[in-house]
């Protein structure tokens, strides 16, 4: 990858001081993972993923760091990408994938079936669209609470809150699922 | 907060979706060409930019510069070539030659002969006189050629005076009535100016065919393709009331003291 490398490094110093190339080993699994846990396809998540570096890359000229970190600008992108997807398709949610949750004995058998993610995500297809995106952003984009303040201009204490209702409503319905 | 269900689904990106996507991005890096263009707009390449443009607007211009043009009022007629005839000389006896400069008469005799009335420049450039002998003035058509010479006798100044009532009844080819210029000039060689505040086109130079002189004698008359000569000279032309004014000078007259010696005409 020493050419490409190259080819961005030469790029990036016309606009801001940034190692693309560290930014994107760095961000990629990050944003894939928000995506993944966002939209629950990991097709539609790599297109989504896609269309956000090369938002990213092409609006690079104006980022400014002395207004936000480069990880809130980079979120920021990929949150109004999900947005744009949303608006363009309604909101997905694999009814298939709750069925089979319905069906299923436990949680060990879940998790041996393999089908863990994907039976999560039937569960976080079911969260109102703001729990989801904080979910994503923390357990898909690993960002703290600080920096999910800063993307959904919450409060972080509110943020916070908010998480931990909603990680514990999700770990209940496991549990449900897990006891049918 | 027990949260590890959660974190535990997180997935590697597959490794030909980084390297596509890499790809995609690293390609886009290129250099745009208006970002190398911007780059590269120094003074000296805009400075060089501006001269190419402007030759191939000229350019441009020259090939589209064809057909009729109203300058200041004047109509122009624009070709790129000139297609003129060149009749063979005439042979004129000593007598006959005589006999014409018999003909020649006075500006006030001339004012009796022509049926317009016309004035005569007050002022000519230094170095050109004016030769009280009008010899080319035609009864018929109304028109007289005055004349001052100068050191040379490529170095002279005619001035041609047309009486435009009868000159746009003669000749369909011209828009009667409005002011045109006799004959056409080429692309890019004439202007507007003005002669006491009035419009007026400058000429810079002529076709070659008056270089060419005539067809060889004895022979038939022969069609000939003339081109422009920019240095032949400079021609003023303007109109007051009924009467056209054409000012011809061959050389040693600039543009200024052309334009004052027609302004002296009052």
């Amino acid at each position: 990858m020493s050419t490409r490398t190259d080819t961005l490094k030469g790029a990036h110093t016309l606009a801001e001081e940034i190692d693309w190339e560290a930014v994107y080993k760095e961000y990629l699994p990050r944003v894939y993972n928000f995506f993944c846990y966002r939209v629950s396809d990991e097709a539609l998540a790599e297109d989504l993923t896609a269309a956000a570096f090369e938002k990213a890359w092409r609006g690079r000229g104006r980022f400014r760091s002395d207004l936000s970190a480069f990880s809130t600008w980079l979120f920021t992108i990929a949150r109004n990408v999900a947005t744009d997807h949303f608006r363009r398709k309604g909101p997905d949610v694999p009814l298939d994938a709750v069925r089979e949750l319905a069906d299923a004995t436990s949680l060990e058998e879940i998790i041996q079936r393999d089908q863990d993610f994907d039976q999560l995500s039937s569960l976080l297809s079911q969260l109102p669209v703001r729990e989801r995106e904080l979910i994503a952003f923390k357990y898909g984009a690993g960002l703290n609470n600080r920096e999910i303040a800063r993307l959904t201009r919450l409060s972080e204490s509110n943020v916070g809150t908010i998480l931990n209702r909603t990680v514990e409503k999700l770990r209940m319905q496991m549990e449900v699922n897990h006891e049918r | 907060m027990n949260d590890e269900f959660l974190t535990k689904f997180h997935k590697t990106p597959r490794a030909e979706f980084v390297d596509a996507l890499y790809e995609r991005i690293s390609r886009r890096s290129q250099p745009h060409f208006a970002r190398t263009l911007g780059q590269r707009l120094t003074l000296r390449n805009s400075v060089i930019m501006m001269a190419l443009l402007f030759v191939v607007a000229a350019c441009v211009y020259a090939v589209t510069d064809r057909g009729w043009r109203k300058v200041g009022g004047i109509w122009v007629q624009v070709e790129r070539t000139y297609k003129v005839t060149l009749e063979p000389p005439i042979s004129v006896s000593t007598e006959e030659l005589e006999a014409q400069e018999m003909d020649c008469v006075t500006v006030e005799e001339a004012k009796e002969i022509l049926r317009f009335d016309f004035h005569v420049p007050a002022w000519a450039p230094e170095g050109f006189r004016f030769e009280d002998k009008i010899c080319g003035i035609d009864r018929t058509s109304d028109f007289a050629a005055l004349y001052w010479a100068g050191a040379d006798e490529y170095s002279s100044i005619q001035l041609m005076l047309q009486n435009l009532k009868w000159f746009n009844m003669a000749s369909q080819e011209y828009k009667v009535g409005e002011p045109t210029i006799w004959g056409p000039v080429a692309p890019g060689s004439y202007e507007e100016v003005q002669v006491n505040g009035q419009p007026a086109v400058l000429i810079r130079g002529d076709w070659d065919y008056l270089r060419r002189g005539f067809a060889p004698s004895g022979e038939a008359p022969q069609e000939f393709v003339s081109r422009w000569d920019s240095k032949a000279g400079l021609q003023l032309h303007w109109e007051a009331g009924d009467v056209m004014y054409h000012l011809y000078a061959w050389k040693d007259v600039s543009p200024e003291d052309l334009i004052r010696m027609a302004e002296s005409v009052r």
